[in-house]
C-alpha cells in the first residue's frame, strides 16, 4: 500500500505515464507541484479516472489554474497531505 | 529579462513553447504557494514594445487551452514555424 507521489509535468516528464504502468490498485497517487496539469492531459485523464484513489493539492492546482472537474479526484490541503503519508505504508516520490 | 532588453532598444521577440504555454494562463493564484504573479507582468510587454509575442498553437492543442485563456493577445504559430522565426534571430535565451 503505497502513495505515489509525482511533481513534475506529464507534458514534458514521463513520471506519471511510468508510474501509471506499475501502480498496484490499493495504491494511492498524489499529484502536486506541475504534476497537477495531468488533470487537463486528456489520455491522461481517462487514465486517472479508472484509479480509485487520486488526490490533487489543492493548493498547487489553484495556483496554477488548473480545475478538477473529476468525481474520483481529491483535492486535499497540506495537512491532509501529511495524514495520507502516515495512512499508507510507504510514500514513493517519482 | 524581455523588458530588460527593450530598454536598450532591441527588438525583442518572445516564444511560448510546451509547458511554457501554461504561463499565461488564467485565472491563476500562484500567491497560495507564496509564489510571484509574474503572469501580471505580461500585460506590460506592449508598453515596452514588445509585439512579437509568440504561442505554439500545438502546445495549447495538447493541453486542451484555448486563446481567450490566455492573459495577453498572443500570436499563434505552428510547430514549424518556430525553426524559421528562431533562426531570424541574432540571439537566443531560454528560461
Amino acid at each position: 500500500m503505497i502513495l505515489h507521489k509525482i511533481s513534475a509535468s506529464p507534458f514534458t516528464h514521463q513520471s506519471l505515464q511510468h508510474c501509471l504502468h506499475r501502480i498496484d490498485e490499493i495504491d494511492g497517487l498524489l499529484l502536486t507541484q506541475d504534476a497537477v496539469y495531468a488533470v487537463i492531459h486528456r489520455s491522461l485523464n481517462s487514465k486517472l479516472a479508472e484509479l480509485g484513489s487520486v488526490f490533487v493539492l489543492k493548493e498547487d492546482a489553484e495556483a496554477r489554474g488548473v480545475h478538477v472537474k473529476s468525481n474520483n479526484i481529491q483535492l486535499i490541503s497540506y495537512a491532509e497531505f501529511v495524514e495520507l503519508s502516515l495512512k499508507y505504508e510507504k510514500v514513493m516520490s517519482w | 529579462m524581455a523588458l530588460a532588453l527593450s530598454n536598450f532598444a532591441q527588438d525583442v521577440s518572445v516564444f511560448f513553447i510546451e509547458d511554457g504555454v501554461l504561463q499565461l494562463l488564467v485565472p491563476q493564484n500562484p500567491t497560495v504557494i507564496d509564489a510571484k504573479a509574474y503572469y501580471k507582468t505580461f500585460a506590460a510587454l506592449e508598453f515596452y514594445d514588445i509585439e512579437n509575442i509568440y504561442v505554439c498553437k500545438q502546445s495549447l492543442l495538447q493541453r486542451g487551452i484555448e486563446t481567450s485563456q490566455l492573459c495577453i493577445p498572443v500570436t499563434l504559430i505552428e510547430h514549424e514555424d518556430l525553426s524559421k522565426l528562431l533562426s531570424k534571430q541574432q540571439h537566443v535565451m531560454s528560461f
